[in-house]
């Protein structure tokens, strides 16, 4: 097994919980695998954040960073997780 | 022809002989620059003559709104303040949101532009369209909000809104800022250029109503805007509860909170002490610009210690970053009594928490001594400290004299090797946002024309995730030059000349904001500009404010970051490893100079200035050597 930490910024950290989440997932798991489980634990309100509501494709506005890198520039939900890795999600906001 | 929007009309100040004039508006001016910062900038580009003291009576301080402000369009009661930074000596140009860009409207102008200087301390009574100059004598050395309260009962008008400055700008420091109402046109030291003409305030009232041209489009056009903001993801949702805060967690999360004068960006990350949660618990309430439907401020009351009862509204993001990241300070209940201090004494309160974070760095490592700091121990984290040196910085006092023009003469002035640990650009002190982990961002800030500036081409793909018009890597430096002309060109389109919050920008309208501008201002103003010619207005002023800079002496060697972030990778957090190497640094700067038609060293090309009817800088070029 693996352990992945997980955090959500704003209103999906109230969701998750505060701070870093562990997670632990079996060797080779995939980003997508992480989210299952992630959904499984916490529900349609985690889910609704997530996806479009079509099947599992997601939510463009939902930032979704894999040790700080978009996962756009990795290999996307089919990027394979390895131990320590640090899952983020972020909502988009802006400004200073 | 203009037929509404706009109320026609600029009023032309000079302080030296206390006389006033109007000039019109014309539909040149207005389709050419639209209004806000493409006035500013235009004006000061034709009047300040080149080399002024920008701290002299040659200098100018325009106040513009645009043509939506004081409409009901939603969000656009802003207005810029420009004239020749003292700070940096290239545009200084700032925005300010709130009720006095209404009010000046409502009085019957469009713009303000003040000139010459005062023999003695005066304000500006502006009422519906009649002018005085009154005797400010009575003000002078009050702080921010004890000025405006004053000046309202001296006029017997609750209602007056005004724009002032504080001791720090009295006393010319060059990272003074002005006050309206609880809002700031903060950066630059602009507070410094008012101070510099004996000019304490702006007094401002009106009745009139702005005309709108096509009534039945500009509904329309409204209820547009106002779905795409009910459709934004976050902007009433979360944003208009949480407010900019938020970005605290966000920032940290990504490895881009610069700490520590910069040296501990992503070690140290206090989000659960400066975050989301942490201003959430003092909130009390909230405020809002004038017709504003987000109301994204938030009134925060510190709750322990000898700053309980302070209240403040704010600190935003920024400042959150630069008088908590930049000290060190993890104790919120003291920013917030820094930023109250920072707005009452007239201080920008991003460029003041750099200067002090700097200050801490160089006690830190003893090239400030106790002798130097009155016997004070000017560790990162003492929050005493800090507001001591705010304080300080304001009247001129002890090492807040020598701060009091920003880092960058401070650096010069203590020497030691200090300019090392000096972060601005051009003059102006860093933003929040660690720029080595997110590099168009970072390009943003070595070329914006008002220096480190992050208001001027927000990089919200990198910083957000927003993948408008595309999704960009934060890491990579490729295709930043491109990507930065175009964030450059549309915030200053569809934000500063409108004048529209940028919030909006960010959250609702990313991909469909010149559309919108177009729309909008067409219908207020009769105008008929195209979302093409709304691009082209941000390009126009984004090049006549590289030729005035370039008259004042400006270079491609200006466009640049400081040593640290060419040469120190960040050593932890979601962005570790990153810096920009000045390979990269050059690279995009090449990329940036050929997207804009620019010359390898940064000119604009005589061409170039053609096409976007800028004749008399391609004239101006063309009579100096490269």
């Amino acid at each position: 097994m693996i352990s992945v930490s997980v955090r959500g910024i704003a209103h999906i950290g109230r969701l998750l919980g505060k701070g870093d989440n562990t997670v632990f997932l079996p060797q080779g798991s995939r980003l997508s695998e992480l989210l299952d489980l992630l959904a499984e634990k916490y529900g349609r309100p985690f889910e609704d954040t997530l996806y479009t509501g079509q099947g599992k494709e997601l939510n463009k506005h939902t930032r979704l960073l894999l040790n700080g890198q978009d996962i756009a520039f990795l290999n996307g939900l089919d990027t394979v997780l390895k131990e320590g890795d640090h899952f983020s999600i972020i909502p988009p906001v802006g400004g200073g | 022809m203009i037929k509404g929007g706009y109320m026609g009309k600029i009023l032309r100040i000079n302080l030296t002989g206390q006389t006033y004039s109007e000039e019109a508006v014309t539909g040149k001016l207005a389709a050419d620059f639209i209004g806000g910062a493409g006035f500013g900038v235009k004006f000061i580009f034709d009047e300040v003559p080149a080399k002024s003291d920008p701290l002299g009576p040659e200098n100018k301080i325009i106040f513009a709104a645009g043509p939506l402000t004081g409409t009901s369009a939603p969000c656009a009661s802003r207005m810029a303040v420009t004239a020749k930074s003292p700070l940096t000596g290239a545009v200084g140009m700032s925005l300010s949101g709130g009720y006095f860009p209404a009010e000046m409207k409502f009085a019957g102008y469009d713009a303000i532009i003040i000139e010459g200087r005062s023999d003695k301390p005066v304000y500006l009574w502006v009422n519906d369209g009649k002018v005085s100059f009154r005797p400010a004598e009575k003000v002078w050395g009050t702080k921010t909000f004890d000025c405006q309260q004053i000046i309202k009962d001296e006029l017997r008008d609750q209602n007056i809104r005004i724009a002032c400055i504080g001791p720090a700008g009295e006393n010319l420091s060059k990272i003074a800022c002005i006050i309206n109402e609880r809002r700031a046109a903060g950066r630059k030291g602009l507070g410094a250029v008012m101070g510099s003409k004996n000019l304490k305030a702006v007094a401002i009232r009106g009745s009139r109503q702005v005309p709108v041209a096509d009534p039945e489009a500009f509904k329309e056009a409204r209820q547009k805007m106002t779905e795409a903001m009910k459709q934004s993801p976050v902007l009433y949702s979360t944003f208009s509860h949480t407010g900019t805060p938020l970005v605290v967690d966000a920032t940290c999360e990504l490895g881009i909170f610069a700490a520590k004068n910069w040296s501990a960006t992503g070690e140290w990350a206090p989000v659960e002490k400066l975050g989301l949660d942490a201003n959430t618990a003092r909130k009390i309430g909230r405020d809002r610009c004038y017709n504003c439907p987000v109301g994204c401020s938030q009134l925060k009351l510190a709750r322990d210690g000898v700053y309980a009862g302070t209240l403040t509204e704010g600190p935003e993001f920024e400042a959150v970053y630069s008088l908590g990241g930049q000290t060190g300070v993890d104790n919120l209940d003291a920013v917030i009594a820094a930023d109250r201090l920072c707005d009452e004494l007239g201080l920008d309160n991003m460029s003041a928490g750099v200067a002090v974070g700097f200050a801490m760095e160089l006690y830190e490592k003893g090239i400030l001594t106790g002798e130097d700091t009155g016997g004070t121990e000017l560790n990162f984290g003492n929050d005493g400290a800090m507001l001591d040196l705010i304080a300080k910085i304001a009247f001129r006092r002890g090492l807040g004299a020598v701060l009091a023009d920003g880092v960058r003469v401070a650096a010069e002035k203590i020497g030691k090797g200090a300019e090392k640990y000096a972060m601005h650009i051009k003059g102006l002190e860093l933003p929040a946002y660690d720029v080595r982990g997110a590099k168009a961002h970072g390009l943003n800030y070595a070329t914006s024309y008002t220096g480190a500036d992050h208001n001027r081409g927000y990089a919200f793909q990198e910083l957000f995730g927003i993948p408008v018009p595309e999704a960009v890597d934060r890491f990579a430096y490729q295709g930043k030059g491109r990507l930065t002309k175009w964030n450059q060109d549309i915030r200053t389109a569809t934000c500063d000349c409108p004048s529209m919050c940028a919030f909006i920008l960010d959250m609702a309208l990313p991909a469909t904001a010149p559309q919108n501008t177009a729309d909008m201002v067409n219908a207020a103003t009769g105008l008929q500009l195209t979302p093409a010619d709304v691009e082209a207005v941000g390009e126009r002023v984004n090049n006549l404010a590289r030729v005035f800079n370039i008259r004042e002496g400006f270079t491609r060697g200006d466009d640049t970051f400081p040593e640290r972030i060419l040469t120190e990778p960040i050593r932890e957090g979601g962005s570790k490893g990153c810096y920009i190497s000045l390979d990269e640094l050059n690279k995009m700067l090449d990329e940036y100079y050929t997207a804009r038609g620019w010359t390898p060293e940064g000119v604009p090309t005589e061409e170039k200035l053609l096409s976007l009817g800028l004749e008399e800088a391609a004239a101006l070029l063309k009579g100096s050597p490269e």
